[in-house]
């Protein structure tokens, strides 16, 4: 037995063939007022209206585009002053700062194809917007890595590398006797 | 309201507590006193003392039953105690001590230990004889009287006022006073000796007026048939009183009695020829025997032989003689007006004591039943030496009253026994008031747990699973605490249980337990029975962690010619491995031949470990190989070209470095000159140290604040020479304290570091690439600790091809002397509070831990100071802010006052302090010091903390409970997520 007490459905008999509606057909009812059923039958565009609309497309997505890969600027002035903020010091603040900072651009970069794909309808070129983009976000990495290297994060210096010193053992042995003339 | 203010009050004042390792839970500490030079016996309030003055400086009261140290009290160092007298009845004990300025120090104590006095008497000539005597006169300790030389001083017994002093001064007949005598009615002070010298020699006897010391009447010669033996003073009896000394060959008894009514008794100086009583022929070793008998005198003549000679009769005749096997030790108590009863014992080392006692009496003397001999199970101690004996009263089985005796035995080592009733009662090993030599022993780790055990945490549930299950032989197993002990004893997790062996200027070496001073077993080393010095005593290091640690002793005999020998001994059981291997002559140098992989690999397969092969060096430069076989030879061939050792020439002023060459004897080797280095010629006050070579190093660069590194100068062959030097040409700059860092395999001269305007005795200290020497400024005295760094002028590696491979590959090469290096040093010095006698730098197992320089001071107390305080680039003014990132506190030419945490002996005092020694435990975190001289203090140093182990008191409660609480909370939470999962399915 089910359990289901009532339903309401607006499948019609053409879109479910052999569905489970089981109410009366809703192809009987009339059409609200003013629908017109082809409507662009009613005015067919011209080819010249198209065009231009194409081409405002075009240059909206180019727009958009730029816009697109100038956004890590904006991005960078806030991020820089939090870096600011979170000072020189190497703490778990300025660690989590800086290694935000880095991982979006990081994740930008890798992640350039796909926020430019809306705009690749295969007319419109968006190579240079890439470009900028990845530049752009490079430079803010290089900006993370920059703080990295204030913060001490960076094996730049010899002090970096002792854990790869040792000690080397003496290939002589050189003791001392009983005193003499004593 | 009352309980708020106490409250108040109680916050307001300043909290004490102890530290725990004040509680002697990380140390402990060991008090000695010496070998005893003088005792009397004395019951105070019901507790039986033994008052002493020791070999070492120290005036003590110990428990005659027990041991007990009840009171100790050291002299300044540098006097050489010299004379004890008790007046009971006084309540004071005087004690008398030459002091290194020539000054005869005369203290009076309470019974309680309470200096009351101390006065000086000064030298009666500049080449005063050493030889002094103290003696109580007149009623109630009221004065005392010295002798010295031909002086007589008189002091205030309640004051020490010194009331009048007189000196015999005749020229070349100045007499030496060994004897005094107050007449009964307290008028004339008698005091008795020899004087003159050669043919002229005669007894001599002056009467003094008590009062201001005037002579009564002229000095009395009487003139002795042959020269007097000018080596001890003459010996005044007990009434009859004679005054008793040798001829100068010490083959007659020269003898003269005297009244006792204060005027001369004289009679003629008789003498009479000691060979006539006794087999034994008297000569150079015959010595009268400072004992005070009526009428008689106990002289020994020989080896084993004592007689009592009776000189009432007119002609001297021996009463008694005792002709021991063994050596003998005379003692002698006052037992009432007359009684007096001499006891020798004597016997073989080590075993037992034979007892005979003797009566004298002013009519004769009686040799008394002898009770049984008197066991000596504990130990190896030698014979005895000296012997010292107390009377007390007791009941026998019938109710008399008898008296009886304790005794206080000093043996050869230096122990001092407490005998009773022909019973040991107890023994102190005295012999570590004179510590030469200390040294740590690590024991070998068990087979069967040392994997388990590698876990600090597996060797805790290990530890508590033997200690449950009572199991021995486990890795909490250690001997029992007799000598020679039985147990097998294996290392612990931690590394703290190790042996402290000590070898002592008697020659003995004992091996304590450095976890609680218990002694694991004792030596006294002997060839053929025969006493023997020790010369030196090498830690032969086990080739494999299983195998015990050797012990190898080069010892001589004491008489002559020498016979020299080498001992081995296991150094945890304290057995002697082989036989004495006979040496011809002394050795210089010595080290273990390093094994070949084939006899390591039987070693770990078990075979049976054979000895551990040694070289030794001998005065004719010739090598000696223990044992003499061609396994042995072919190991030292293997290793020869890497083999060098060095000898310090301090009288020549000049250090030699020694390889080794082939020579044309079967197994032959010799030691030949490597370099020579010459120290200028008014050098004096020379030391000598060297890295420990078992120091470990983590790091071989000193990181700096701006992250750059300096290059240590790593070697584990450095030598440092200190010495004092004054410029003849400029004298008035004062002398200057060199310190010379030598390349011990080239010779070559790593670094001259110069402290102008002072002296030594210098001491010195190294680890890694740091010298630290201390010296006094001059004129002014203080104390100065100089630092020198030893940096390396490397080229830094290559970073890529570290990147890529992992490793530095140059790193991974021997590094040689011979490879050219170009060090530079840099240096700097600091005042310190106080005087150091000895330091040396803590050891940790990796070398991680920042090490601590140890300073024995000259108080008796041990200083920490971090090597942070003790570095030459603290900058001078503000520091910048690399100096501050790397932690470098501002230059300050004084270093302290320190905070007391940082004085670990804390409430404790070793006297005499001579040597620290530090071993590094299994722990990174904590090392082993020992501060040894006449006391003995052991602790654990953690210089960074406990870092890798739990606090004492750390909640293990608590964290059971935690772990406790996840595990059931994990569980609930795991059936609430499944019941809410299923829950969520169903719906």
């Amino acid at each position: 037995m089910s359990s289901r007490r009532w339903d309401f459905s607006l499948a019609t008999e053409s879109n479910t063939k052999g569905g489970r509606a089981e109410g009366p057909s809703s192809s009987h009812l009339p059409k609200p007022p003013g629908f017109v059923e082809h409507a662009e039958a009613l005015a067919a565009p011209t080819s010249a209206t198209l065009t231009k609309a194409k081409g405002d497309v075009a240059k909206l997505k180019v727009k958009k585009a730029w816009e697109v890969a100038f956004s890590p600027g904006p991005q960078f002035a806030m991020n820089a002053f939090m870096l600011w903020m979170s000072g020189n010091q190497p703490n778990i603040f300025s660690i989590m700062i800086t290694s935000y900072v880095m991982y979006n651009p990081i994740k930008a970069i890798f992640g350039a194809g796909q926020t430019f794909a809306r705009f690749g309808d295969g007319q419109t070129d968006v190579t240079l917007q890439k470009i900028t983009f990845v530049l752009l976000n490079a430079a803010v990495c290089g900006f993370g890595v920059l703080k990295m290297s204030w913060l001490g994060l960076l094996p730049t210096e010899p002090a970096d590398w002792i854990a790869f010193y040792s000690v080397r053992t003496a290939a002589e042995t050189a003791t001392g006797g009983v005193p003499l003339g004593q | 309201m009352l309980r708020a203010i106490a409250l108040l009050l109680g916050a307001l004042l300043g909290a004490s507590a102890l530290y725990e390792d004040q509680a002697g839970e990380l140390d402990w500490y060991r008090q000695n006193v010496g070998a005893v030079l003088h005792a009397d016996f004395h019951t105070a309030q019901g507790r039986r003392l033994v008052f002493v003055s020791t070999d070492v400086g120290m005036v003590a009261a110990l428990d005659a039953t027990t041991g007990e140290t009840a009171w100790r009290q050291p002299l300044p160092a540098g006097e050489r105690i010299v004379a004890q007298a008790i007046a009971p009845g006084a309540g004071a004990l005087l004690v008398g001590s030459l002091a290194p300025d020539g000054a005869l120090m005369a203290r009076r104590w309470t019974l309680d230990g309470d200096l009351v006095w101390d006065v000086a008497v000064l030298p009666p000539a500049p080449d005063a004889p050493s030889p002094a005597a103290l003696a109580f006169v007149g009623d109630g300790a009221e004065s005392v009287v010295a002798l010295w030389g031909a002086s007589v001083t008189l002091v205030r017994g309640h004051t020490g006022e010194r009331a009048w002093a007189w000196t015999h001064e005749a020229g070349e007949v100045s007499a030496s006073w060994g004897g005094v005598h107050l007449t009964a009615d307290r008028s004339t002070l008698v005091v008795y000796g020899r004087a003159g010298a050669g043919r002229s020699s005669a007894l001599a006897r002056a009467e003094l007026a008590f009062a201001s010391g005037a002579p009564a009447s002229e000095v009395q010669l009487a003139r002795a048939p042959s020269a007097l033996d000018e080596a001890d003073a003459a010996v005044l009896t007990l009434e009859p009183r004679f005054v008793v000394t040798l001829d100068a060959a010490r083959t007659h008894l020269v003898f003269q009695a005297d009244g006792d009514d204060g005027a001369h008794g004289g009679g003629a100086v008789r003498t009479s020829t000691m060979g006539a009583w006794s087999h034994a022929s008297a000569g150079a070793h015959a010595r009268i025997l400072r004992v005070p008998l009526p009428g008689a005198v106990l002289v020994r003549l020989g080896e084993g032989h004592v007689v009592l000679v009776d000189l009432t009769t007119g002609e001297p005749h021996v009463r008694w003689e005792a002709r021991a096997a063994g050596p003998v030790a005379i003692g002698s108590l006052r037992a009432g007006a007359q009684a007096i009863v001499a006891a020798v014992y004597a016997g073989a080392p080590a075993a037992s004591l034979e007892q005979s006692t003797v009566l004298v009496t002013a009519g004769g003397a009686e040799v008394l039943p002898s009770p049984s001999a008197v066991p000596l199970t504990r130990g190896s101690y030698g014979a005895p030496s000296a012997l010292y004996l107390g009377s007390y009263s007791k009941k026998d089985g019938g109710g008399v009253v008898q008296i009886a005796q304790r005794a206080l035995l000093v043996t050869a080592d230096g122990a001092v026994h407490g005998l009773a009733d022909a019973r040991a009662l107890w023994a102190r090993e005295e012999a570590l008031a004179r510590p030469e030599q200390l040294e740590f022993l690590a024991p070998p780790r068990a087979r069967e747990t040392e994997a388990l055990a590698d876990g600090p945490q597996y060797g805790q549930l290990l530890r508590a699973a033997t200690r449950a299950l009572g199991v021995a032989g486990g890795a909490g197993a250690r001997p029992d605490g007799a000598s020679g002990g039985g147990g097998a004893l294996f290392a612990d997790s931690f590394g703290f249980r190790k042996l402290v062996v000590v070898r002592t200027a008697s020659s003995k070496v004992l091996a304590l337990r450095a976890d609680d001073g218990g002694v694991a077993w004792s030596a006294l080393p002997s060839l053929d029975g025969q006493p023997v010095e020790t010369l030196t005593m090498v830690v032969v290091p086990a080739p494999i962690t299983h195998l015990d640690t050797d012990l190898l002793l080069v010892v001589r005999t004491l008489s002559q010619p020498h016979t020299y020998a080498a001992l081995t001994y296991d150094g945890l059981t304290g057995e002697l491995r082989a036989p004495a291997h006979s040496l011809p002559s002394r050795v210089l140098w010595s080290a273990p031949v390093p094994a070949s992989d084939a006899a390591l690999a039987a070693l770990e397969a078990g075979a049976r470990a054979p000895a551990v092969g040694h070289a030794l060096v001998l005065d004719d430069f010739t090598v000696a190989l223990l044992p003499d076989t061609d396994a042995t030879a072919r190991a030292f061939e293997a290793a020869r070209t890497s083999i060098f050792f060095y000898l310090l020439d301090g009288a020549a002023g000049v250090i030699r470095g020694y390889g080794f060459a082939r020579s044309q004897k079967q197994h032959g080797f010799r030691a030949v000159v490597r370099w020579t280095y010459i120290l200028p010629a008014n050098a004096h006050d020379l030391s000598i140290a060297q890295l420990d070579s078992a120091e470990a190093v983590h790091a071989p660069v000193q990181v700096l604040g701006d992250r750059g590194v300096l290059h240590k100068h790593l070697n584990k062959n450095l030598v440092a020479l200190g010495y004092t030097q004054l410029d003849r040409a400029a004298p008035a700059a004062g002398p200057s304290v060199h310190v010379t860092v030598l390349d011990g395999v080239t010779g070559a001269a790593v670094h001259d570091f110069v402290q102008p305007r002072a002296a030594g005795p210098v001491k010195l200290a190294l680890t890694e690439n740091v010298v630290v020497a201390h010296s006094s400024a001059v004129p002014s005295g203080k104390p100065m600790l100089s630092l020198i760094e030893l940096y390396d002028n490397a080229t830094e590696p290559d970073y890529l091809a570290i990147m890529f491979s992992g490793s530095d590959a140059a790193a991974l090469r021997a590094r040689s002397s011979f490879e050219p290096r170009a060090p530079f040093a840099l240096s700097t010095s600091f005042f310190v509070s106080a005087e150091v006698e000895a330091m040396a730098f803590t050891q940790t197992a990796k070398g991680i831990t920042p090490r601590q320089l140890m300073l024995a001071l000259h108080s008796g107390q041990m200083l920490a100071l971090d090597k942070k305080l003790l570095d030459t680039r603290r900058p001078i003014g503000a520091p910048s802010t690399a100096d501050r990132e790397e932690g470098l506190m501002p230059y300050s030419p004084v270093l302290g006052p320190m905070p007391l945490q940082l004085y670990v002996t804390h409430g404790h005092r070793v006297e005499r302090a001579r040597g620290v020694r530090c071993a590094a435990t299994t722990l990174e975190s904590t090392s082993i010091v020992a501060l040894y001289g006449a006391d003995l203090f052991i602790s654990r140093q953690s210089p960074a903390k406990n870092f890798d182990m739990l606090a004492p008191d750390f909640n293990k409660g608590a964290l059971a409970l935690a772990v406790a609480a996840l595990g059931v909370g994990t569980v609930v939470t795991t059936h609430l997520r499944r019941r809410q999962e299923l829950n969520r399915l169903w719906r």
